[in-house]
């Protein structure tokens, strides 16, 4: 007994020593992901080590490490597996992609607009993967929206499994329209509604325009399929025609063109993603109204939840169907000639499950291209999201991505359209020469 | 100090803290403690000392060659920019002059160049010989036809004829911070300079730093890239891009001219910094890796980490050790204290079990023996007593047989031959010879009175002084037993307190009568010396010996209480008595009493143990001559 008292001291410092080495580091992620276990491991991928190479939108890692969650729980379920994940630019992903299967060097996972990579063969088909997929879990397509199912499939095939999804919504200033007497732009109001409104929104004394504009095509296009028209026709089979030079098309850039001339919003300054600005004028009250992505609601809620937010669908097309708008969505891909397509894809099925979407929606305001986004009273119970669930129903898929220089010449004639250099007939027409010689040499 | 804990309250801490540390484990604990700690810090401190040494080299080293790698990435990346600029320059197209023929050159055959300016980028603009913006890649409208012929990247081109890479500049059109990579177009035929070509970077573009970015230098180390300037072209944290960085340390090695180096300096917080810099090859700009201090010996210290463990677990191990140890000690210790209180209360069958550390079982050996001995002398005091209060009973039955058989009857006789001479009272002659005979009878029973005294007290001590007393005694055992007794008397025998003179007498009385009962000697010599401190007595016969046993008190059992009573008398007066025997040859019987009378050796046994004596008991020494 004396003995053991003795050694007291020795027993209480190797029990406090081993105290020191329990340290916790709560993960916030974590915190939200508590609720769910992780997945089981796929009994048919092999335990080979390997490194899965992912390529993400740099707008989905930065400042946040969701995706970095995925990787890091992946691992653990599958140890022999090292997860990279490296992030670029949207924009220049598709050309990184070609420029990596061209070498040689597929990265594993990519993330993008699919059915663009698709269509210029950098992708693998991934069928045989959904089937199993489908096996194991049956039902699993009818989880994802059909129209980003679309987004992923070309030729009746899929190559890849969708990420999430959006669409411009007019974002606008209820204070501005409070101000000016004007009543709110909702329900059945037009292009030219929306003019007249710029126009009486814009208060040069004040510095304010009453719209904001950018010339990203993607954006543009919005303008275009609300008017009425349309840059290309045709479908993967038949193949697609170029239509820049449109007569619509060239009404809907002199109906911008002559907004920024006669002072209703300021020129865009045309650098690469100069849609950015669009927010951060909005939030200085420069401009009272834009076209924005879904996920500004969220970023201005979270960012300035006093701010007097307005969100309302896209003016209704000449033809007065139905409110036009563009749909965006990625996705997640396996480059042509990855060498680990059956863990890339356990990746992919990881990375687009619940457990790691509706943190996304949370923290990111990127909406999971889910079905569940419409029925879930968490996101349906914000008001400001239900013009964007609305607009999903009569947004356009975008595809003039298919051919990348066409899509060059298409934000070329936009530029030169605001900043007169050529009339919008013009440039749209200039726009078509070059991009018709492009799509010669490419595949689809 | 103990006025400070009563203060806050916790006086009885500061005194379980004073009892704790008065233990000896305690004491052995704390010391054996302090002097590892203290060999430990001093150890620690020196390997800590040279290890910070080593660190701050090694980091410095790290730091350096990863600035030095990062600088040649950075210069690959943009020797790669200017190759595929001066692939485009050397386009016969190019060199027409012709925007529109330019601008399809750029599209066609500068498309990966293109491929990452795709966000705040800056793009490949073409200027004219004049400086004017002609043709802009990806398409920006706003920069055509502006003046851009102050812009120095154009005119260094023009001044040398050759490329170059900016410093930062704020363009003039958007007011944004650019970096310029600018190529001169010159028709090779007639070495016109039709204008130049150049490649824009907004100095938060991602390409820029990519390459700085992969410089991986732990946790809080940061990689960044400044210009000529010091001004951040790029560093991790966007907010800093564009700031004036000249002031430090490292950026301004760099501007002193030194193309690579390491050094350790304070940052703006106070905090040491161990910074790497290489100048970049081909742009004259630099790269800084830079790490706080205490990251670049985390990894270090954290691989010391197991060794302080290792020391801590080696501290404990040997403090347990000791604590053990003199646990060893104390226990025996303890069970000593706790045997000897037992002994205190009267408990003589009282052992301690024996440790096996050799001092300790000496000490613990020599209580049972003293215990032992206790037990003895106790036992031999106790008999002692009763067989002394044995002899005053049987002294004084014989003091009155005595008094009876020969006083009484004496006085009586005395008395009846009274009586008969009053019958003569007419006879004057019978009277007087009656009271002749009464006179003798009164003499003899005087004369019988007389031998009462003498053998109560010494009275030829007291009538005739110590000297003569031994002298008497010496003289009557060589008259009545024959044996040729000697006396020599040394220093001056005066002032001995009376009391003393009795115990020497009656010492010296029963060492003689020792002599005459049992020693069958015919020689004595006594030698009695008084010096001024001491009073030696010394009886040595020549008789027959005996083997002296290692207690004196084991006489008492055989019972024989001459040599005890010799030995109680002596320790009375602070005193010994040494005794020596050897078989057939004789015995010494040593006496030696301070002049100062001090208290006894062995103080009563039934009274606990007095703490304040002056001087401690001494011990009973027997030689056996062995």
């Amino acid at each position: 007994m004396r003995t053991l008292k003795a050694l007291l001291p020795v027993v209480l410092v190797l029990m406090v020593l081993a105290g020191c080495g329990q340290a916790t580091s709560p993960d916030d992620f974590l915190d939200e992901l508590a609720a769910s276990n992780l997945p089981p491991r796929n009994p048919n991928i092999l335990p080979e080590p390997i490194t899965l190479e992912v390529w993400l939108d740099l707008d989905f890692t930065r400042d946040n490490d969701l995706f970095e969650v995925v990787a890091r729980d992946f691992e653990q379920v599958y140890p022999e597996v090292k997860v990279k994940i490296f992030s670029f630019v949207r924009e220049s992903i598709p050309q990184k992609v070609e420029l990596a299967v061209l070498s040689g060097i597929p990265p594993d996972v990519v993330q993008g607009h699919v059915y663009a990579i698709a269509g210029r063969n950098l992708a693998e088909p991934l069928d045989d993967q959904w089937r199993e997929w489908e096996k194991a879990a049956p039902g699993v397509s009818d989880q994802f929206l059909n129209s980003a199912l679309a987004e992923v499939t070309w030729q009746d095939k899929r190559y890849g499994v969708p990420l999430d999804i959006y669409t411009l919504v007019l974002i606008y200033n209820r204070e501005h329209f409070d101000e000016a007497h004007l009543p709110y732009p909702e329900g059945d109001y037009d292009l030219f509604y929306l003019r007249r409104a710029a126009e009486i929104l814009t208060e040069p004394d004040r510095d304010r325009y009453g719209m904001g504009f950018t010339t990203d095509p993607w954006y543009v296009y919005a303008w275009v399929t609300g008017a009425g028209g349309d840059v290309l026709s045709g479908n993967p089979e038949q193949g697609f025609t170029l239509t820049l030079n449109q007569q619509t098309n060239a009404d809907a850039l002199r109906f911008l063109s002559d907004m920024v001339e006669a002072g209703y919003g300021p020129r865009p300054s045309t650098r690469p993603r100069d849609y950015e600005d669009l927010r951060q004028q909005f939030l200085n009250g420069e401009i009272s109204m834009y076209f924005g992505e879904s996920q500004d609601i969220h970023l201005i809620q979270s960012t300035n939840p006093d701010f007097p937010l307005g969100v309302a669908q896209l003016p209704r097309t000449p033809a007065r169907d139905s409110a036009a708008s563009v749909l965006g969505s990625s996705g997640f891909f396996v480059p042509k000639g990855s060498q680990h397509q059956a863990v890339a894809f356990e990746f992919i099925k990881w990375a687009t499950s619940d457990r790691y979407a509706v943190p996304m929606a949370r923290r990111l305001g990127r909406y999971p291209a889910k079905t569940w986004l419409q029925t879930s009273p968490e996101f349906t119970e914000n008001l400001s999201l239900i013009p964007f669930f609305n607009q999903l129903n009569a947004a356009r898929p975008y595809r003039l991505d298919l051919y990348p220089q066409a899509e060059e010449a298409f934000g070329d004639a936009i530029k030169a359209a605001f900043y007169d250099i050529a009339s919008p007939t013009d440039a749209l027409e200039a726009a078509q020469t070059i991009g018709q010689e492009t799509m010669q040499e490419a595949r689809p | 100090m103990k006025t400070l804990f009563q203060t806050i309250g916790l006086e009885r801490l500061y005194t379980g803290v004073q009892n704790w540390l008065s233990e000896l484990r305690s004491q052995a604990l704390v010391l054996t403690l302090a002097l590892i700690v203290v060999m430990t810090v001093l150890a620690v401190s020196v390997v800590f000392f040279a290890f910070r040494q080593v660190s701050q080299t090694l980091a410095e080293s790290r730091d350096q060659e990863l600035a030095n790698v990062g600088a040649e990435r950075v210069s690959e990346q943009m020797e790669s920019l200017l190759r595929a600029l001066l692939v485009l320059v050397d386009q016969p197209e190019m060199q027409t002059g012709d925007a529109a023929i330019q601008d399809l050159v750029i599209r066609e055959r500068g498309r990966e160049l293109l491929i990452d300016f795709t966000d705040r980028d800056g793009g490949i603009i073409v200027l004219d010989n004049q400086g004017t913006v002609k043709v802009t890649r990806p398409f920006r409208p706003d920069l055509i036809n502006q003046d851009f012929s102050q812009e120095p990247y154009f005119r260094a081109v023009v001044e040398s004829d050759s490329f170059t890479f900016s410093d930062i500049i704020t363009e003039p059109t958007t007011g944004q911070n650019v970096v310029v990579i600018s190529v001169p177009i010159v028709r090779p035929s007639t070495n016109e300079f039709v204008g130049a070509i150049a490649v824009r970077f907004y100095i938060d573009f991602q390409r820029l730093g990519q390459e700085v970015q992969k410089l991986k230098v732990g946790e809080q180390g940061v990689a960044y890239l400044v210009d000529r300037n010091g001004r951040l072209i790029y560093h991790p944290i966007d907010s800093l891009i564009g700031l004036d960085f000249s002031q430090r340390e490292a950026v301004k090695q760099l501007q002193a001219g030194n193309r690579e180096g390491a050094i350790t300096s304070q940052a703006e917080d106070g905090a040491s910094i161990v910074e790497g810099y290489a100048v970049v090859p081909l742009t004259g700009w630099g790269l800084v890796i830079g790490e706080p201090w205490s990251q670049a010996v985390s990894p270090a210290l954290t691989s010391l980490t197991p060794v302080a463990i290792i020391l801590i677990i080696g501290l404990i191990v040997v403090a347990s050790m000791v604590s053990l140890g003199v646990q060893r000690v104390t226990d025996p210790i303890q069970n000593l204290v706790f045997q000897t209180r037992q002994v205190a209360t009267g408990d003589y069958d009282a052992q301690v079990s024996l440790s096996r550390i050799k001092e300790i079982k000496e000490l613990g050996t020599a209580f049972n023996e003293m215990v032992q001995q206790i037990g003895k002398y106790r036992a031999g005091i106790r008999q002692y007593v009763a067989d002394i209060t044995n002899s005053q009973e049987e002294e004084r039955k014989r003091i009155a047989r005595d008094l009876h058989d020969d006083t009484v009857q004496t006085l009586i006789a005395i008395g009846q031959r009274i009586e008969l001479i009053k019958g003569f009272a007419d006879n004057p002659a019978e009277v007087r010879s009656r009271l002749s005979d009464l006179r003798t009878m009164v003499t003899t029973a005087i004369t019988s009175v007389r031998q009462f005294s003498r053998d109560l007290r010494p009275l030829t001590l007291e009538d005739l002084g110590l000297a003569a007393a031994m002298q008497y005694l010496v003289n009557q055992l060589e008259q009545n037993d024959g044996i040729e007794v000697t006396l020599e008397i040394q220093g001056e025998v005066a002032d001995i307190p009376n009391d003393m003179e009795i115990a020497i007498y009656r010492i010296l009385q029963e060492a003689l009568n020792n002599v005459r009962k049992h020693a069958h000697a015919t020689k004595v010599s006594v030698l009695a010396r008084f010096t001024p401190r001491q009073i030696r007595l010394s009886v040595r016969d020549n008789g027959r010996g005996f083997d002296v046993p290692d207690d004196i008190t084991d006489f008492t059992s055989s019972g024989n209480f001459g040599l005890m009573g010799l030995q109680e008398r002596a320790q009375l007066f602070g005193g010994s008595i040494k005794i020596k025997s050897y078989p057939n040859q004789g015995t010494i019987m040593e006496m030696t009493i301070p002049r100062q009378s001090l208290p006894p050796q062995i103080p009563l046994l039934d009274t606990p143990p007095n703490n304040n004596a002056t001087e401690p008991a001494k011990p009973m020494m027997i030689d056996t001559m062995q």
